[in-house]
């Protein structure tokens, strides 16, 4: 846990960011854009035409939406059991990235599915899940607007996070466990070829190094906002 | 050119996926950016005005909140 | 036994039950969540038919296809063992073509075949340029159709 110790400190993990962050930024940048020039110029599906397209925005929120809050889930479990500050904060940060990115898996998903299956939606296991996932991340965010005191807040929140962690096996099983219509994941199948598959696995790294950048970030930003609470609290005391 | 943009008929479909993926991104690191801008200006008249004492109480409150951390860390490693 | 052990314990055992819980209500459930059933399970009457909504999953069979009149078509659903007509009035989608997934929604008729309410195409995982595909078909590496 000596670990753990040395970085619970927010001076110390403010000063690494700082140092890190224009690094990660530029990275992000760079990947970004090549990874949009290669999608953009990859060649079509012969089966489904341009429609195909979508998946170069959808995989990539898709993967975010679940790898996002299985973080939140681990970082509100740290914060729970050994009160970890900085877990805790990492946790509130990344809840807005991650419900923006199911949004956008959600919708690039529609507008991929009225071309392709003939309808923007069915109430099949795996869009159920992922929206029942959209409807969690909701939740997480109106218990911290909710509860005033941040220790408490936390603790609600955390637990939400636990609880709703169960969902990820389900969103990511759920093409598998029953037939649905939507298809099962092909990429690590060898059943993308790697004109398609290198610039999606490009979009992925920048989508994944975008969210550890912003969250940093927001890290910041949370700790710089309860510095402002402290102070104001301080104030109405003296 | 056109034709590209066209996408076989498919445009209404596909750019709107871009548009709004990238929008999001976009939007929540602008935003992001703004908040903590305006945070750190308000943070630093606070502390501007502040006696010494009460700017260690302030960054120590900001862990303090969560009860036994980071001491309760501490005591394990 | 520290305080932090026993919130680890705690969250542990508040997860397994948890997971437990969920694992048992979709057992459950798991007749519920299938998206559709196969023509295999229509065939043998393993699926509630009567007066009942159902959607029927599978490959639009080869040859199957007839346009009889302007908007109604007739194709077959088959899983390769058992086969279900189908007829459906209205636009297919674009995806839709012989030896391609599809899921139809509708009744069945008395005589056995599914009056559609609804053609879903039902695309598998295999993204890959026509490029491609033909030189796979070429060296004769393709496992698709």
């Amino acid at each position: 846990m000596a670990n753990l110790h040395w970085l619970a400190n927010p001076g110390r993990f403010l000063r690494i960011a700082a140092v890190v962050l224009p690094w990660l930024a530029a990275a992000t940048a760079v990947l970004l854009a090549v990874g949009l020039w290669l999608a953009l110029r990859a060649p079509q599906d012969a089966t489904q035409g341009a429609p195909a397209k979508i998946m170069y925005m959808h995989v990539p929120s898709a993967i975010l939406s679940m790898t996002i809050f299985g973080a939140m889930a681990f970082a509100s479990a740290i914060a729970l059991i050994w009160r970890h500050p900085l877990a805790d904060i990492a946790a509130k940060a990344s809840a807005a990235i991650g419900a923006g990115f199911t949004a956008s898996c959600l919708i690039t998903g529609s507008l991929w599915g009225r071309p392709s299956w003939g309808t923007f939606w069915v109430w099949d296991a795996r869009l159920t899940s992922e929206l029942i996932l959209f409807f969690i991340y909701l939740g997480y965010i109106a218990i911290w607007q909710a509860i005033e005191d941040p220790q408490r807040a936390s603790r609600a929140a955390a637990i939400v996070a636990l609880a709703g962690s169960v969902n990820l096996p389900i969103i990511h099983y759920s093409v598998v466990w029953w037939n649905t219509l939507h298809q099962p994941p092909g990429l690590m199948q060898g059943r993308t070829d790697p004109s398609m598959a290198v610039p999606l696995l490009t979009l992925m790294g920048a989508f994944f190094l975008f969210y550890v950048t912003l969250l940093l970030w927001r890290m910041e930003r949370e700790i710089v906002g309860r510095k402002i609470r402290q102070f104001r609290l301080l104030r109405a005391q003296a | 050119m056109a034709e590209y943009f066209a996408m076989g008929g498919f445009a209404w479909f596909i750019w709107p996926a871009y548009v709004v993926t990238l929008g999001f991104m976009l939007g929540i690191t602008v935003s992001t950016l703004r908040g903590l801008k305006a945070d750190r200006r308000t943070l630093a008249e606070l502390e501007k005005g502040a006696p010494h004492r009460q700017r260690r109480q302030a960054a120590a409150g900001m862990t303090a909140a969560q009860a036994d951390a980071p001491q309760g860390v501490a005591r394990d490693a | 036994m520290t305080r932090k052990r026993q919130r680890l314990i705690l969250v542990l055992s508040g997860l397994a039950a948890l997971g437990l819980a969920t694992g048992l209500t979709l057992y459950a459930l798991r007749d519920n969540l299938v998206f559709f059933y196969s023509p295999t399970q229509v065939v043998q009457h393993e699926v509630p038919v009567e007066n009942r909504n159902i959607r029927i999953g599978g490959l639009v069979a080869d040859g199957s296809v007839q346009r009889p009149a302007a908007n109604t078509i007739h194709f077959a659903i088959t899983d390769m063992v058992n086969t279900v007509n189908v007829t459906y009035t209205g636009l297919v989608p674009n995806l839709f073509k012989e030896g391609q997934g599809v899921v139809a929604e509708g009744r069945l008729g008395p005589d056995g075949t599914f009056l559609a309410s609804q053609v879903l195409a039902k695309h598998d995982e295999t993204y890959m340029p026509k490029e491609v595909i033909d030189a796979l078909k070429a060296s004769g590496q393709w496992k698709g159709n």
